[in-house]
């Protein structure tokens, strides 16, 4: 991956030097807060129209503000930011507008303001009034924002948990009550001096008159210490009832920017609870999520790195919004190719592949479908003879692997493979349950998988469950998860892909969700009461009808209520449970179905349309929202059929695509125009060691000729700990980061010299001794071994190396024993591809 | 940049008669003038880049690599170093280029956790230094507050102390780089000491009623404790010592010493009479809010944002015991007062928790990790933080002040039962200090809103407010 982008760079640099040769500079890589030569457009791109954002600029008191933002469409019809490039023709008295087009109020009046760019112009008419008049400075709307903005309130400073130097303020502002207590009211009013202002602690240290370790942060005349100081003149007064913002939006909306080097200013509105819209843009915070892609100075001005799609969120006083930055890079002599469209995936997917100028990888071979959805669907490499029977199917390459599907899904192997990914997330775990709570919760749930239960309904049971955890499996849920919070935190990561965690201690830091929303959630679990039952290990669910959770902060009982409502709600009288369970299962529920759609989907693509798939938040989008939300209203539909849904993608197209890349789309791993190859996990890999070389499995506790995916619990282990190596979960929480798919070296050593390997190969029993016994002909026998091993036929250069090998070795069995262990031992049998 | 903005308008005069007098010379001059214009400034150039950049950790309170960058005259001295920090006219031998500049393909050890200096405040730091690192500040502008020119008040201050002096008759209050003496009943305001010290912090008239202890400072740069003549008004003694505002003053009972608490976390103890410190001690780890002597002034007590009370031997100044429970995270916030009952050593503290409490001072029962061996008794809970809390003269009731940050209260309890007497009329906001009167018949407290509230320590009836600065006329009725 390194060496590809390493060619991209090279590619994109050499691009540059072509512009700077005949034109001007572009400033790639440049720190975007330095001043550098006066930014310009690059040759070539010629505007035709500008538009202007906002079309018209009223400015209502001295503090009052609006950014500018300036676009020129091209020849071409690509939106480009030209805010700081037009000229400034005109500008009236009344205002003042610095490098960035920051429009500022100088004193009361009206005119013009007048932008050009070559041949075009576009005027702004601008008023300002009560430039004059006293502006009482809100502590709520003015000073919070502001001293959020200098950073006193982050977690590397006053934010902390314990503050800094003796001074803790809430994180990132969350909590003005004890903001304002901590500037005024500690140590007796230290912080602030009513009879001289200026020599106030607040003003001195973030103005350097008195040494700070934050530095100079805002000096004498400008907003930050001018509203400070205001504030305090007019004695620090707490608005504690002033409108507070309820959304925040971000402009422009998903900008996409043509080449590296290039910029764009950003803009944030807020709305507030009286209706009331203002230009927080100097004070807002808007981060990228990928700094390698497009960089996003204090500011808010955007620099593009290199292609590529980057987030941007924009933050403000606990409100979020985010958009999408696309870099398009340079792509000179792309041309779409009209692709093959099995179902709606396809379409959307190439809908956004054609934006990005991104060409697909065509369809993969009939041998690697069979051993790619096999290995996705059943945790299993295709039987030898399998493959030899699918191969010679005459028919049509689609109908044969839509037969496949078919077959696969809701077959034996299905339900144990599925069955173990479901025992992962519900921490199926003797240590929490005991041994037999253990075989009794998975039990049930293979009962759920092979009856297809529609996901509503289990996840219904499995937080509603009550009575003995050995008689009702289910209960073992909240035999685990013994807190309230606990329950709370996981129920949303695992139903919701959301997490309700930062908020225990201090409202979220990057969404929306409060401190005082996770006690109320977490309320809901208040009312479970667990008993022992009569026999040794039994354990007893049911629901108390009383208890309470309670506040960290104030200590006094929460009243349960939800962070954000739907109308599908359960009878008042239903248990809290019940509650829980109807608002989080609904089809009204916004995040229910996507995050498992999204789950299911990165199960079998590689990665998810949301990545992390337990983290969705505003600040996390989806690469392809309308796929998401297309595939979450079919999953709905079709009343949340989780084999259908699985059914669906593996019919597509795109699942079907090569892993082979082209030049248009070699640089792609998030949009799904050619297959990922990923890294069988422990249990798989294990099994399919097993399948390759036809020996019997043998796994500690349980019968011979289980799968690893058949084990009850993370608890059985080989003797090497080959399952831990490969990465199997613990089944400690409900995070899918505890699957482990990453490569480190005690695997290769393992899969080298480990005993799982070398056994499976050496068995007197397996596959590989009775081939070489039945079959004398040597380039039949390699056939025959690539079959078993890679689920495919070896190429003519393949076959020759083969029979080498066997020739090679001290015997013909020997021979091939060799040549199976290098073949388990390359990437073609490590990886789903 | 103009080249006229820089020169002095006092200098001005004088120009003009050379260039009256030699008009000639001044011409061939010119084309010089700019390089000496180029010439860095200590007071604009560099002062600014140290303040942004370096004096965080190079002041007075942390002194990192035991160099000070806060003022001209200490940069050109050594650090740990043992090399000075500047070498006037000699930038390569000044140890700060060494230290600002990449050393072979280590980057520059300095500023410490962030981005290096840029090259062009390098480059001035170097020009600066090889022009000889001239010292250019200019002579302070702020007026000076003295007793000719005492400090005037657009609002009235925070009230951060109040006490009554032992004979009954004068009433102490905080100001703003003042203390206001008034008639106890409030009557009249009849002197004003005036001192350095921006913020005073704490109050304490010695048993004999001769002297009066003020401690304060301005926050972030000194503390000082200051002991006034009551008699003639006079400052008898003004000792600075720690680099912050000192708090909790509170007298020997042979009126010879003061105790008090600084933001180094220590206890010291000065001799009234010289201001020759007598006691150090450093077993708190947190700001130390308030101290009392015990009733035979062998012992010292002091309370701290540390959530702790110590006991001190004052002769040995060492370190006895944690008189309260440590549990950890029991109290946020630490306990911010402490006196002491008139005859017994018992000991009134308040804090975060907003609980007063009695305490026994000395130890009976061995000690164990976690106990409260020593808890007498608390009192019912106050909203918010408890700021101060006293006995009246013979000990049977105790008064104590609170604040949540909007709203407070002043409240007296009986010692004995804790049965609440009366809550003062009159107090809403935050209060922060609050004592009795000598005869125990009045309740004086003060707080956020600047007022001075008199009641009634029996029923809490308000008797008088007044506001104890002088404030101009025209906002005299605010807040």
């Amino acid at each position: 991956m390194t060496s590809r982008w390493g060619i991209e760079w090279v590619r994109t640099i050499a691009v540059l030097a072509s512009v700077a040769a005949v034109g001007p500079s572009l400033t790639l890589g440049q720190d975007p807060t330095q001043p550098t030569t006066p930014e310009k457009l690059p040759d070539g791109i010629s505007i035709v129209a500008l538009e202007v954002f906002p079309p018209q600029i009223e400015l209502k008191n001295k503090y009052d503000y609006r950014q500018l933002l300036l676009t020129g469409k091209t020849a071409d019809g690509e939106l480009v930011d030209l805010t700081r490039i037009a000229v400034l023709e005109a500008i009236p008295d009344c205002v003042s507008a610095n490098e960035l087009r920051l429009v500022r109020p100088r004193g009361d009046g009206a005119g013009e303001l007048r932008l050009r760019v070559g041949e075009l112009s576009i005027g702004v008419p601008v008023a300002v009034h009560g430039f004059t008049e006293p502006y009482a400075v809100s502590f709520v709307q003015d000073v919070m924002p502001s001293m959020s903005k200098l950073g006193c309130n982050t977690g590397t400073c006053h934010g902390s948990d314990g503050g800094k130097n003796g001074f803790k303020l809430s994180l990132r502002g969350y909590d003005p009550v004890t903001d304002h207590g901590a500037l005024t009211d500690e140590l007796a009013g230290r912080r602030f001096n009513r009879s001289a202002p200026d020599q106030s602690l607040m003003l001195l240290k973030p103005s350097g008159g008195v040494p700070h370790v934050g530095g100079v942060l805002s000096r004498p005349g400008e907003p930050a210490y001018d509203l400070l100081r205001e504030w305090i003149a007019a004695g620090v007064k707490f608005d504690k009832d002033a409108p507070r913002v309820v959304s925040i939006e971000l402009f422009p909306k998903d900008p996409s920017l043509p080449l590296p080097g290039m910029k764009q200013q950003m803009a944030v509105l807020a709305t507030y609870a009286d209706g009331r819209v203002r230009d927080v843009t100097a004070e807002a915070f808007i981060d990228s999520s990928l700094a390698e892609i497009a960089e996003i100075n204090k500011q808010g001005l955007v620099t593009a790195v290199r292609r590529g799609e980057a987030a941007a969120l924009a933050r403000y006083e606990g409100n979020y919004a985010a958009g999408t930055i696309t870099v398009m890079g340079d792509r000179t002599g792309f041309a779409w190719e009209p692709q093959t469209e099995f179902n709606f995936i396809d379409t959307l997917v190439d809908e956004k592949l054609q934006r990005l100028k991104i060409l697909p990888s065509g369809l993969c071979t009939d041998a690697d479908f069979m051993r790619r959805v096999s290995l996705d669907l059943t945790g299993l490499p295709p039987a030898p003879e399998a493959v030899r029977a699918f191969l010679a199917d005459p028919r049509e390459s689609r109908v044969k692997r839509e037969e496949l599907v078919d077959r696969l899904v809701g077959s034996d192997a299905y339900v144990e493979y599925w069955t173990n990914k479901w025992a992962d997330l519900l921490q199926v775990n003797r240590r929490f349950l005991s041994e037999k709570g253990a075989w009794a919760l998975r039990n049930w749930i293979r009962e759920a998988v092979s009856h297809n239960t529609p996901y509503d309904q289990f996840a219904f049971n499995v937080l509603t469950a009550s009575g003995s955890t050995f008689e009702n499996p289910p209960a073992s849920y909240l035999r685990t998860l013994r807190e309230p919070a606990d329950a709370m935190e996981n129920s949303t990561q695992l139903f919701l892909g959301v997490r309700f965690n930062c908020n225990k201690c201090h409202d979220h830091p990057f969404e929306r969700w409060t401190q005082n929303q996770y006690y109320h959630l977490a309320a809901y679990f208040a009312q479970v009461g667990r008993k022992p039952g009569a026999r040794a290990d039994e354990e007893i669910i049911y629901d108390t009808h009383g208890g309470e959770v309670a506040h960290v902060k104030t200590g006094q009982p929460v009243a349960p209520a939800f962070p954000y409502e739907h109308p599908d709600a359960a009878a008042p009288d239903a248990t809290r449970r019940e509650q829980f369970a109807r608002w989080v299962t609904s089809r009204e529920n916004q995040y229910f179905a996507t995050s498992y759609v999204n789950r299911i989907w990165s199960y079998l693509l590689g990665v998810g349309l949301i990545e992390p798939i337990d983290d969705i938040r505003a600040g996390n989008p989806p690469s392809n929202p309308q796929l998401l939300a297309k595939l979450t209203e079919q999953f709905i539909a079709g009343g949340f059929n989780t084999q259908e849904l699985i059914r669906l993608i593996c019919k597509s197209r795109v699942y079907q695509q090569s892993i082979e890349t082209n030049r248009w789309n070699e640089d792609d791993q998030t949009n799904y125009s050619h297959a990922l190859a990923r890294r069988l996990p422990a249990e798989t890999l294990y099994d399919a060691v097993k399948s390759a070389t036809g020996s019997a499995s043998k796994l500690p506790g349980v019968p011979a000729g289980y799968r690893a995916s058949q084990l009850p619990d993370s608890s059985v282990e080989l003797p090497g700990g080959f399952l831990g190596l490969f990465g199997r979960p613990p089944r400690e929480s409900a995070c899918e980061c505890e699957r482990s798919s990453g490569v480190i070296l005690g695997q290769a050593l393992n899969l080298v010299n480990g005993p799982v390997i070398a056994d499976a190969i050496a068995d007197p029993q397996n596959r590989i001794t009775r081939l070489v016994n039945e079959q004398p002909d040597d380039a039949r026998l390699v056939e025959d071994l690539f079959v078993s091993i890679l689920c495919r036929l070896p190429s003519e250069r393949e076959a020759a190396a083969g029979i080498d090998a066997i020739k090679a070795g001290e015997n013909r069995l020997g021979g091939a024993q060799d040549l199976a262990w290098a073949l388990i031992n390359s990437p073609a049998f490590l990886f789903n591809h | 940049m103009s080249r006229r903005r820089l020169v002095p308008g006092t200098l001005l005069g004088a120009i003009a008669l050379l260039l009256a007098a030699l008009p000639t010379i001044v011409a061939a001059e010119e084309p010089a003038a700019p390089a000496a214009e180029t010439k860095v400034s200590y007071w604009k150039d560099i002062r600014p880049i140290f303040q942004a950049q370096c004096q965080g950790c190079h002041q007075p309170a942390k002194k990192g690599g035991g160099y000070l960058m806060t003022d001209h005259a200490s940069l050109l001295l050594e650090g740990d170093g043992g090399l000075p920090g500047i070498e006037p006219g000699s930038p390569d031998e000044s140890y700060l280029m060494a230290q600002i500049l990449p050393q072979g393909d280590k980057p520059a050890k300095m500023p410490k956790g962030t981005p290096p200096l840029s090259a062009v405040e390098v480059e001035l730091i170097r020009k600066w230094i090889a022009e000889g690192a001239v010292d250019d500040s200019p002579p302070s502008t702020a007026a000076p507050i003295d007793a000719a020119h005492p400090p005037r008040y657009e609002l009235p201050p925070v009230i951060t102390a109040l006490e009554y002096s032992p004979d009954g008759a004068l009433l102490a209050v905080s100001g703003y780089h003042e203390v206001l003496l008034h008639r106890a009943d409030g009557s009249e305001l009849v002197a004003r000491l005036v001192g350095i010290s921006e913020r005073v912090q704490s109050l304490a008239f010695s048993p004999d009623g001769k002297w009066l202890a003020v401690t304060g400072g301005s926050p972030g740069r000194f503390g000082e404790v200051q002991v006034w003549n009551v008699a003639d008004r006079t400052l008898a003694v003004s000792r600075s010592m720690t680099f912050d505002t000192i708090y909790g003053a509170s007298w020997s009972t042979d009126s010879t010493r003061v105790a008090f608490g600084c933001a180094d976390n220590t206890v010291r103890v000065i001799e009234a009479a010289t201001g020759k410190q007598v006691l150090f001690q450093g077993a708190h780890s947190d700001w130390v809010l308030d101290t009392i002597f015990s009733t035979d002034s062998s012992h010292l007590v002091s309370v701290s944002r540390d959530r702790s009370m110590k006991l001190i031997e004052v002769a040995t100044e060492r370190f006895v015991d944690n008189i309260t429970s440590i549990t950890p995270g029991a109290l946020k916030g630490g306990l911010m007062t402490v006196d002491r009952h008139p005859q017994r050593d018992e000991l009134l503290i308040g804090g975060a928790d907003g609980i007063p409490k009695l305490y026994k001072m000395y130890r009976e029962k061995a000690r164990v990790i976690g106990d409260d061996f020593n808890f007498i008794r608390q009192y019912e809970g106050m909203p918010g933080r408890v700021y101060a809390a006293e006995f009246n003269a013979d000990g049977s009731q105790l008064v104590a002040a609170s604040s949540d940050g909007a709203v407070g209260e002043v409240r007296v309890y009986r010692t004995d039962d804790a049965q609440l007497v009366c809550r003062c009329e009159g107090q809403v906001e935050p209060v922060y200090s609050a004592a009795f009167s000598s005869d125990g018949k009045t309740v004086a407290s003060g707080g956020f809103d600047g007022l001075v509230r008199l009641n009634d320590a029996q029923t809490g009836k308000l008797i008088r407010e007044f506001v104890p600065v002088p404030v101009a006329a025209t906002v005299a009725a605010a807040p």
